[in-house]
């Protein structure tokens, strides 16, 4: 929770879903939690491309099969290239996934790896609760896709990269990010994913990047 | 619920029916309206010039017959002109050569010839021979509607030996046709000079001659009746069929008959056993006289072997020529059986087209490959055209051009309809077969186990949670497992389990998701495997790869990430790496397991290693299997960026 109140003073959220239903639902859940956010809505991809272009929203809630215009076909393909804009978008928004079918996001992988914001992916058919879990993921900065699509620990290159510029050369986030040429918030969103591969949890009197490179070393990720 | 098995059997009997019924007329339907087609165009008249084109052909390539020396021409060619030194021949010299022939005892002279100079002092000593030789026939012009168009026979001749010169020539220009006998505009009925010529010599062989009142009568000649030629006589349409004509059947044969000139006969250098009892047809047989006509339908001509032409398609024939053709034919036919050419009723041929357009119809659906269908009716093609063939040297002129037509487009037709449709048909049924099968076998036994459970006390909701949830993914799995139906072998690729991809995809994404499949697999070596480093295969986007070298990719990618799942004992670390530097795209997989000098992890990577090696060898690079530090596998593709684009060209 901690997280949501340190976001910036105006929060936008934008939720695309081409069914009304599932709108009224995640809409006033989301307002509930976050009643200071701004709540916008889209129900084809032209439209949310177009808000997402003047809000830059902080997190984008998103159906994989959707209508390119109002009243067309929804597609995942749709869905799919919708995604990889907003995933090249700047600032990167914290994305959240709500699919029937979330199998199409394997080929987006590697880009989820080392994207810069958050990301995460669910079944429509879960709980509201579940969902509001996974957008205070998202807004971590954490991936979190589900067991089909995300089936066995993944280290990225780009996080071992991380690893190795911090624990064998000793640099700061700053000079890392640099080194990387990647934004102070991506190297900041590639610990927390070691950190999630890594199962290593926040306790109150434990260093957490010490905690990192201990497992880090036991796993054999650096020398 | 016996009887209801039976009724849905009955009932699936009688639609099996009706599918197949139906088939057949989709498919015969269009191979039909073709035949249709050809008929109404043949009727129409437009085939007309081709099928005289097969007919002139096929008469010309008729095996030789015997010369036929009944018939001797006396043609008055350039050089009698020249000798006798006028034009038209003067009637002194016409008398000599007659008196010279008659002492040859001819059976009967035909004077294709009309009168020269009328003051030409020599007509009287003409009009002396006229009278003294009784087996002379001459011509006339006599069927013109204008009077002033015909011409008048030789006073000095009776009726009966006057015979007229009028021809009838077909819209191509050519002549095939004879016309025997014919009313006069006047209402009188006349013969022509072959007919009258025939007549005559048929006459010393004691062949009586009937013909009734009318020109179309039946003509009888001994025991034969001729042919008589009507409008619509084998690929004529709607064709002035006045009077008696018949269909020339020309002598097959290079010089079918004995042929002298004038002056040979002035000379006394003739041999008189060519005459004696014979026809002798006097005519000019210069070309600048202009007495000829055009046919494709002879072997050759006077003129084509004085011009030792060894026969092209169109000839010209001297008009005396075609009178001896036909006087020759009507002879032959009366004294020797030689046939004249018949044709079959309207009917009967267009019954022999529908037969060979179905014929083609039949092959089109009981063959099912285009390549078999072809070679049918291309041996059925031959057929017909050898059968036509034989039929006409027979005497029959049967159609051969439209059955062709009818044969090919019908066959074609229903070839390419029938294997659209059939495919089409087939694949649906196919598909839906397999979906069923696929929701009978998988979600439906759930939902059954589901419903059963439903009316257990201790079934609860999280369970019935947990089993719909199973059923949502079966349901899901049917409809990815009808996609790869979709998917045509050449351009996909199986991967174990059932999977196909499409090889069209990108190369990234191709090979990453044969990176997620192969991985998910169940291998020993795989579960301690505790850190995974995914490749970005993204690098390899513009790398330029046709189908076979990225099928070559992804199965070397599956071969070595199998090896590693199979041999790469104790691994705990997978590296995929896909990097493109200093002009090279290289691929790695790297392993931390037991390493290629364990002689467990060699076996059988024979047949990988060449698949590999041809992989390299194709992508102009090298493949390479070494140890890792401080133990593993690591297995590299390497190829260079550059040389691709010679590969491409």
């Amino acid at each position: 929770m901690s997280q949501g109140t340190s976001a910036p003073v105006k929060q936008t959220f934008l939720v695309v879903d081409d069914h009304e239903a599932i709108l009224e639902g995640t809409v006033p859940a989301l307002g509930q939690k976050y009643p200071e956010a701004e709540i916008l809505k889209a129900q084809d991809a032209q439209s949310a491309r177009r808000l997402a272009e003047q809000h830059h929203p902080e997190l984008v809630v998103v159906d994989l099969s959707l209508p390119e215009k109002p009243h067309a076909t929804a597609k995942p393909e749709v869905g799919i290239e919708f995604l990889k804009t907003l995933m090249e978008a700047s600032p990167a928004p914290n994305i959240l996934v709500l699919s029937t079918n979330v199998q199409p996001l394997v080929r987006l992988k590697p880009t989820i790896n080392i994207y810069e914001g958050g990301f995460a992916a669910m079944d429509k058919s879960l709980p509201i609760r579940e969902m509001l879990k996974l957008v205070d993921l998202t807004m971590r900065g954490s991936i979190y896709l589900p067991p089909e699509v995300r089936s066995r620990p993944e280290f990225d290159r780009k996080w071992l990269e991380v690893l190795t510029l911090k624990f064998q050369e000793g640099l700061t986030d700053k000079a890392i990010a640099e080194r990387m040429k990647v934004s102070d918030r991506t190297v900041r969103n590639y610990w927390i994913r070691l950190q999630d591969a890594l199962g290593v949890y926040d306790e109150p009197d434990k260093d957490l990047r010490i905690q990192i490179e201990i497992e880090a070393r036991k796993m054999g990720l650096i020398n | 619920m016996i009887r209801w098995l039976k009724r849905f059997r009955g009932a699936g009997f009688w639609r099996k029916v009706k599918q197949q019924a139906k088939l057949w007329r989709e498919v015969a339907l269009p191979g039909a309206s073709i035949v249709a087609l050809v008929m109404i165009v043949r009727l129409a008249g437009f085939l007309q010039s081709q099928e005289w084109m097969a007919f002139d052909s096929f008469l010309r390539l008729r095996p030789p017959e015997a010369m036929d020396t009944r018939v001797v021409i006396l043609g008055i060619d350039e050089d009698d002109i020249d000798a006798v030194g006028q034009y038209p021949i003067p009637h002194r010299d016409l008398a000599k050569a007659l008196r010279i022939l008659t002492a040859y005892q001819p059976r009967v002279i035909g004077l294709d010839l009309f009168r020269g100079p009328s003051d030409d002092i020599g007509r009287a000593e003409l009009s002396q021979a006229f009278q003294e030789i009784p087996n002379i026939v001459g011509i006339e012009v006599a069927l013109n509607e204008q009077t002033v168009l015909n011409t008048s026979p030789p006073p000095e001749l009776p009726p009966n030996r006057v015979g007229f010169a009028d021809v009838i020539v077909d819209s191509d220009g050519k002549l095939r046709r004879s016309i025997l006998a014919a009313k006069t505009w006047g209402g009188e009925l006349k013969y022509s000079l072959p007919f009258q010529v025939s007549q005559v010599y048929l006459q010393a062989e004691g062949a009586s001659f009937q013909h009734g009142p009318r020109s179309t009568d039946p003509i009888r000649l001994g025991s034969i009746v001729i042919t008589r030629f009507l409008a619509n006589s084998g690929g004529y349409v709607r064709t002035d069929a006045n009077g008696n004509q018949v269909l020339l059947n020309f002598r097959s044969r290079q010089l079918p008959f004995h042929t002298i000139s004038l002056s040979e006969v002035l000379d006394g250098k003739v041999d008189p056993s060519w005459i004696r009892d014979h026809v002798v047809l006097i005519g000019m047989t210069a070309a600048s006289v202009k007495d000829m006509f055009i046919t494709s339908a002879v072997k050759s001509t006077l003129l084509a072997s004085i011009l030792g032409d060894g026969g092209p398609a169109n000839q010209v024939l001297y008009g005396v020529e075609a009178q001896a053709h036909t006087v020759s034919q009507i002879i032959s036919a009366v004294l020797n059986g030689r046939p004249f050419l018949n044709a079959w009723p309207e009917l009967g041929e267009y019954l022999w087209i529908l037969f060979w357009g179905l014929l083609g119809v039949t092959l089109g659906i009981l063959l099912q490959s285009p390549w078999k269908t072809l070679l049918s009716i291309a041996i059925a093609t031959l057929v017909l055209i050898g059968g036509c063939y034989t039929l006409l040297i027979l005497g029959w002129w049967i159609p051969v051009v439209p059955t062709v037509l009818a044969l090919w487009g019908a066959g074609l037709t229903t070839a390419f309809f029938d294997r659209d449709l059939r495919a089409l048909l087939e694949q649906r049924s196919l598909t839906l077969k397999r979906s069923f099968d696929a929701v009978h076998n998988g979600p439906l036994q759930n939902l059954a186990v589901i419903l059963r459970s439903l009316d257990d006390d201790n079934f609860s909701s999280q369970q019935l949670r947990t089993e719909l949830q199973s059923l949502n993914r079966e349901l899901r799995g049917v409809y990815e497992s009808m996609k790869q139906e979709m998917l045509t072998r050449s351009d996909s690729l199986y991967l174990e389990g059932n999977l196909v991809l499409d090889l069209n995809t990108p190369i990234p994404e191709l090979l990453y998701q044969v990176y997620e499949l192969t991985l998910s697999r169940n291998f020993p070596c795989f579960v301690g495997i505790k850190t995974y480093i995914p490749p970005n295969f993204k690098t390899l986007e513009d790398c330029p790869l046709n189908l076979v070298q990225k099928r070559g990719l992804c199965l070397f990618l599956q071969e070595s990430l199998c090896n590693v799942g199979k041999h790469a004992l104790a691994a705990t670390r997978l590296d995929v790496s896909c990097t493109r530097e200093q002009g090279w795209y290289s691929l790695r997989i790297v392993d931390n397991g037991a390493g290629i000098s364990n002689p467990l992890s060699m076996s059988g990577g024979g047949r990988g290693t060449d698949q590999s090696q041809e992989l390299a060898r194709q992508l102009g690079g090298k493949f390479q299997r070494l140890d890792n530090s401080p133990q593993g596998t690591i297995c590299e593709l390497t190829w260079p960026t550059a040389r691709f684009w010679f590969w491409r060209f």
